[in-house]
């Protein structure tokens, strides 16, 4: 990896006794209670957990979509703080069916600012990275769903926004699309070295894809486990490469052990 | 008629080999589809043509086709239909106009934001059910006899099928492309212009088509007796004076104005949607 240990070390977002509360049919409910969290300058950092942890809440929190209702999250701009904040990459549906693939693509480089000329070019260099070179005048019903997403991961690295925040990007996507998609973004990563939040429910894709697992407690969600991956398995990785390790085995029984215990915790 | 009369004879006899059931299933080809929906109307205008002719219904109120066709050519020819066509063209027009290019702002706006959702929404409720027609005297009130009170006539009927189709549509926009917007930061513009109006555009289209309609409607209505002059001018006082064939010239020109907004919309649709194109 490109990035040295001190810039790593850095201290992207600090989260502290973060809590978020929503109001549902005049019920109170406690969707984050006191998460504590530090997340690095340029980590992969994965968040898994069961449905309803509110691991996709801590990531709107971030995203600016969701007011937080106690505690502090403290967000630090990287050296160059022209760029935006951070990009979102949702799981369905992120993608306008209204514009084309580079109309797409170009969203957030319009939003902040960027003349026509700029945001073509641009757009058209991340739609060729993310493979899409051929489709960049399509409209998105005439692609199938990995490609669809494909465009949502060219959208927000195309922002260069400082951090990337996704929300189970490739969880409806069949398996062969998703280690595609998978390398793909681990490649894209290394060459960008950004600061990436990835909410999963799938244990595989936070192993393979993770420098660090956080694992989180539902109802009300807390943070039960932070997991090193990087230091087991080594930049650069490959997704098979993961796979095969026979250290794979353990951390994902490491991992399943502290979900599977919470699962009987709450029942 | 000898096509149809050989259609059937076909389809009867196909009927006598094969299980009633299944005939009966079978979706028409398209030639037959086409051939039908060609020979029905062609058929009742001959039986129409027929009975005016023979006297068995009074030519007086139905005067055969062919006559209502001269008219009509006759018409063509001269000024003064035209000029009737003209003036309740431009008078949709203006008054669609008037009463879209707000709705669709309006709508977009209410759908996008609650604050104007919940200061409009009521307004909306209490003034929707009232008939259009209904407030013509007071805008002659306010406007005068000419042609300002029709076009806010028709503005009004139009205004509000088009601002409740424009902010059902952009209600219907799912969540996650609004927060995509939101996300990435763009501006109140952008969340307007590149997200709500073409998010909401099938709707929107949908409710300039219902539009349009209405105004047809009222513009016919409107001139039946506040007008001296168009389509519906005409068919009033061809009916005052008996000139009945001419009644049913205006008729047909209303009806060709449907087919013809109906022909523009979708064009339109085409246009305003290359999203939509297979």
């Amino acid at each position: 990896m490109s990035v040295s240990p001190e810039v790593l070390d850095e201290v992207k977002v600090d989260i502290r006794g973060l809590k978020v509360e929503f109001e549902m049919r005049g019920h109170k409910i406690q969707a984050l209670d006191g998460i504590d969290l530090t997340i690095r300058r340029g980590e992969f950092l994965v968040i898994v957990g069961p449905s309803g942890c509110g691991k996709t809440t801590l990531l709107r929190v971030l995203a600016g979509l969701e007011e937080s209702t106690g505690g502090s999250v403290e967000i630090f701009d990287d050296a160059n703080e022209q760029r935006p904040e951070s990009a979102m990459v949702f799981q369905e549906h992120g993608v306008f069916s209204w514009m084309t693939v580079r109309e797409n693509v170009a969203f957030g480089l319009k939003a902040s600012g960027l003349g026509r000329q700029a945001r073509r070019q641009i757009a058209d260099e991340y739609i060729e990275r993310v493979g899409l070179g051929s489709f960049a005048n399509a409209y998105p019903h005439q692609l199938s769903g990995g490609m669809r997403q494909r465009v949502s991961v060219a959208r927000a690295f195309a922002t260069d926004a400082q951090m990337l925040l996704m929300d189970e990007p490739f969880a409806a996507l069949d398996e062969q699309t998703k280690l595609v998609l998978q390398e793909l973004l681990l490649r894209i990563w290394q060459e960008t070295s950004k600061t990436v939040l990835y909410v999963t429910h799938s244990l595989d894709e936070a192993l393979v894809l993770g420098d660090r697992i956080v694992v989180m407690s539902g109802r009300p969600g807390a943070v039960k486990d932070v997991i090193d991956v990087a230091a087991v398995f080594q930049r650069p990785r490959k997704v098979a490469d993961v796979r095969s390790d026979e250290r794979y085995g353990s951390m994902f029984g490491r991992i399943w052990g502290q979900l599977r215990q919470e699962d009987e915790e709450t029942k | 008629m000898s096509a149809v009369t050989q259609q059937n004879s076909t389809r009867a006899k196909g009927r006598g080999h094969e299980p009633t059931l299944k005939a009966r299933r079978r979706p028409l080809s398209k030639r037959t589809t086409l051939a039908l929906s060609i020979a029905s109307p062609v058929v009742l205008l001959l039986l129409w043509e027929m009975a005016s002719r023979s006297g068995i219904v009074d030519a007086r109120f139905f005067p055969a086709p062919s006559g209502v066709l001269v008219a009509l050519a006759k018409g063509l020819m001269g000024a003064e239909l035209w000029g009737h066509i003209g003036i309740s063209l431009s008078r949709i027009l203006i008054g669609f106009l008037i009463g879209a290019i707000p709705a669709v702002l309006l709508g977009l706006a209410m759908g996008l934001s609650s604050v104007i959702r919940a200061i409009v929404q009521p307004l909306v409720d209490a003034t929707f059910p009232v008939p259009k027609l209904a407030i013509l005297p007071l805008f002659i009130l306010i406007f005068g006899l000419g042609e300002a009170s029709k076009y806010m006539v028709l503005a009004v009927a139009v205004f509000f099928i088009v601002l409740v189709n424009t902010a059902a549509g952009v209600k219907a926009i799912d969540k996650t492309q609004l927060e995509v917007g939101a996300s990435f930061g763009a501006s109140r513009t952008m969340m307007f212009f590149d997200i709500a109006l073409p998010g909401a555009a099938p709707f929107i289209l949908s409710g300039l088509k219902l539009g349009m309609n209405v105004a047809l409607l009222v513009i016919v209505a409107v001139e039946f007796t506040g007008a001296t002059s168009g389509i519906g001018y005409l068919i009033w006082n061809s009916w005052q004076v008996f000139k009945v064939e001419q009644m049913y010239v205006g008729l047909v020109v209303t009806a060709l104005f449907g087919f013809g907004f109906a022909g523009l919309f979708a064009a339109l649709d085409r246009l305003a949607m290359p999203w939509k194109r297979r």
